[in-house]
């Protein structure tokens, strides 16, 4: 890839210290995302994959910069997002936005639906109301809904319909970046599909980025291009989607992906049974943060020495000892 | 055809609940009659409002209150009739017999009790006595549901466990009586796929050890494909297609099923676009005409849109069915 990407994440963290309990000053640290490192490239949808806990809302929302990093920085076109102030603040806004699973549980129920698509245009302060009026019927209408709607509330759709208003307000401002966290988990089977393929359209037609959150695993192998999946706040293998479904390099993917369930009866799926769970990330495991339940350990190795991401021969970045 | 299957241990026939609100009445559940044997998983499938809670709440006789009511039909239980038992029969039935695990561990657990407590209070209502103390067959439901250490996790309140882990508690609380059918209202809808995938296999291993019979509701066709031997599509509260999942998946016979299918995207790397159903379900309170599938299904004609289909026969071997005009024609 010779153009820049359109956001860099270099040795991303966020520690969260809590209270060790009501008895004491003691503090815990949860290290919910550490150190990350990816690139998302113009057009492009990368997805987070991995159990929850991962730590895959948290880096969301350092990229959305509704929380600040503990070490590291993201770079949207060039800029340390979190450096940013005023004027250049309320233009990120506008550039990167988010549609969630239940993008209306914090939403006034007597917000019309015109005011709710507008919401990112607002930040654009020399648009006059009739241009703000033709930009909400322009992106309605991009999500198969006419403008007779942007006068109604939200009681007066359907779960499949209120999530076409959020992709409407998430691309009314034509924003470069869009974080799409569990954006099709809440809807009926039938009503996915059209979602899904909604979305595709648009980064088609505008050319937007996705960072996508979900946590079907078939989904998610159909909209993106590069996977990154995590573990314990920490990226453990991220490759080309295909290439790490078919070949998963790193002992984890495997056994994440020898877990979802294949599609049609009859077809043979040799499970990799993870034992236990996944342990605190209030005391993560030595070495590789993985190694007490993997089917794949070395030896000493694994329990001593943090593997660190590489590029393997498959072409894939993995954090393992084995490669 | 054959309506009554005699080896049925539960077998449910014209089953109608009549729901009653402001906006007027509907039946959530039409009509249905199915039968699942022991050993046996049924899966219920259908998208959200099609009617599948009612069903399992009317199995139970936990219907809401003042809003819902049988209207009609028989539901046997080992050739006993559930419907016209007393309250204080059918208090005895639930737990016991037939059970039931719902989507939410949250809202079935009590945040203030500690698990063993909880499991207790399930194991006293039924279960008589036996040799072991209480505490002795609480940790061995615990144990039955792979939970690591019960002898600690008795003591464990639910917030101190993972949503896997209360799940699997609420699970060790519908089969602590070894009932002979569990209702499972998508357990696993929030679950990862790893733990999604551990409880789907210790569903199993429970019900080639007790023989229990399955009746799992779920939105997901993959969940179907690999844990159902029957299925029951719902829509609109009709059962719009039934019959064995191999079947069903090979060659649907009711146009809804068939889009459901393949609107799902493959896990084996898929590009081309996925096919999509136009539109939505008809409200509840909607008056349906013809077949409540007609406005969005690509095959209707003018007889669908004016004549609810019948259910018929899809194939020669009678046990797959399908209420769809098309096949009327076959
Ligand atoms: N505000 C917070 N304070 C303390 N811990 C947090 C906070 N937010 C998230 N965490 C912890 O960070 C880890 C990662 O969480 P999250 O990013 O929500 O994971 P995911 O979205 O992958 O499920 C979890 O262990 C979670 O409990
Ligand atoms: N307590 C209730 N009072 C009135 N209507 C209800 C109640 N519960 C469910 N319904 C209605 O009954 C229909 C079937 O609901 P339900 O069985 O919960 O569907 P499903 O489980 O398939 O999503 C829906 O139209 C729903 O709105
Ligand atoms: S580093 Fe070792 S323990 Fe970690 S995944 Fe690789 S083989 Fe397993
Ligand atoms: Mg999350
Ligand atoms: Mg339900």
């Amino acid at each position: 890839m010779t153009e820049t990407p359109i956001l860099e994440a270099r040795n991303l963290s966020k520690h969260f210290t809590i209270s060790a309990g009501v008895m004491t000053k003691r503090t815990h640290v949860v290290r919910a995302v550490d150190g990350l490192n990816f690139d998302i490239a113009k057009g492009e949808t990368l997805a987070l994959v991995g159990e929850s806990g991962c730590g895959k809302t948290t880096t969301t929302r350092l990229l959305l910069r509704l929380q600040d990093p503990t070490h590291g920085s993201v770079r949207f076109a060039g800029e340390d997002v979190h450096a940013l102030k005023g004027a250049a603040l309320r233009k990120y806004r506008s550039r990167v936005q988010a549609v969630f699973q239940d993008p209306w549980s914090s939403i006034n129920p007597r917000v019309r639906i015109r005011d709710f698509v507008a919401e990112p245009l607002v930040v654009n302060e020399n648009l006059t109301s009739g241009e703000v009026d033709r930009r909400v019927h322009e992106a309605l209408d991009a999500v198969g809904l006419g403008p007779a709607h942007a006068s109604k509330f939200p009681h007066e759709f359907s779960g499949g319909q209120r999530q076409r208003i959020a992709i409407a307000s998430a691309m009314v401002s034509r924003p470069e970046l869009v974080v799409l966290d569990e954006p099709v988990s809440g809807l009926d089977v039938s009503i996915r599909s059209q979602i899904i393929n909604l979305l595709k359209d648009m980064q088609a037609e505008y050319g937007v980025s996705f960072l996508l959150v979900a946590h079907d695993l078939a989904t998610t192998r159909y909209l993106a291009d590069r996977v990154a999946v995590m573990y314990l706040g920490s990226i453990v293998e991220m490759g080309k989607t295909d290439d790490v479904f078919d070949r998963p390099s790193h002992p984890y993917t495997e056994a994440l992906i020898s877990a979802a369930l294949p599609s049609t009866p009859g077809m043979k799926r040799n499970e990799i049974v993870l034992g236990g769970e996944v342990p605190s990330p209030l005391s993560p495991p030595s070495g590789c943060t993985f190694h007490p339940r993997c089917h794949r350990i070395i030896g000493d190795v694994c329990v001593s020495k943090t593997p660190v991401l590489s590029p393997d021969p498959a072409g894939h970045c993995v954090g393992c000892h084995l490669y | 055809m054959n309506t009554s299957q005699t080896d049925a241990l539960l077998d449910v026939r014209n089953l109608k609940v009549e729901v009653t609100t402001k906006a007027g009445s509907f039946f959530p559940v039409n009509d249905h009659s199915f039968s699942v044997k022991s050993g046996e998983t049924l899966g219920i499938v259908g998208e959200s409002g099609s009617g599948k809670s009612m069903t399992a709440m009317s199995l139970m006789r936990l219907l809401p209150k003042h809003a819902a009511k049988i209207r009609g039909g028989s539901v046997k239980l080992d050739g006993r009739e559930l419907l016209t038992l007393s309250e204080k029969e059918m208090r005895k039935v639930r737990g016991a017999d037939i059970s039931m695990i719902l989507q939410d561990p949250q809202t079935s657990l009590n945040p203030a009790f500690t698990v063993g407590d909880q499991i207790k209070e399930a194991l006293k209502l039924h279960a008589p006595g036996g040799r072991k103390t209480l505490r002795e067959r609480t940790i061995d439901a615990l144990r039955r549901v792979k939970v690591a250490a019960p002898e600690h996790r008795v003591n464990s309140y639910p917030g101190e466990m993972s949503g896997g882990m209360r799940q699997r508690v609420v699970g060790a609380i519908a089969i602590s009586c070894r009932p002979k059918v569990i209702i499972a209202d998508e357990p696993t809808t929030s679950l990862d796929v790893t733990v999604q995938a551990q409880y789907l296999r210790l569903l199993k291993e429970l019900q080639d050890e007790t023989g229990m019979a399955i009746l799992f509701i779920t939105h997901d066709f993959g969940i179907v494909a690999n844990l159902c031997h029957r299925v029951i599509v719902m829509y609109a509260g009709r059962i719009v297609e039934s019959g064995p999942v191999a079947k069903i998946f090979a060659k649907p016979a009711h146009p809804y099923t068939e889009a459901l299918i393949s609107a799902v995207p493959s896990l084996h790397g898929q590009k081309e676009r996925l096919t999509t159903i136009p539109g939505q379900p008809p409200a509840p309170t909607d008056i349906v005409v013809g077949c409540p599938f007609a406005p969005r299904c690509q095959y209707a004609d003018a007889r669908c849109h004016s004549e609810a289909p019948p259910t018929v026969a899809a194939d020669q071997s009678g046990d797959h069915t399908t209420s769809c005009w098309r096949a009327v024609e076959a």
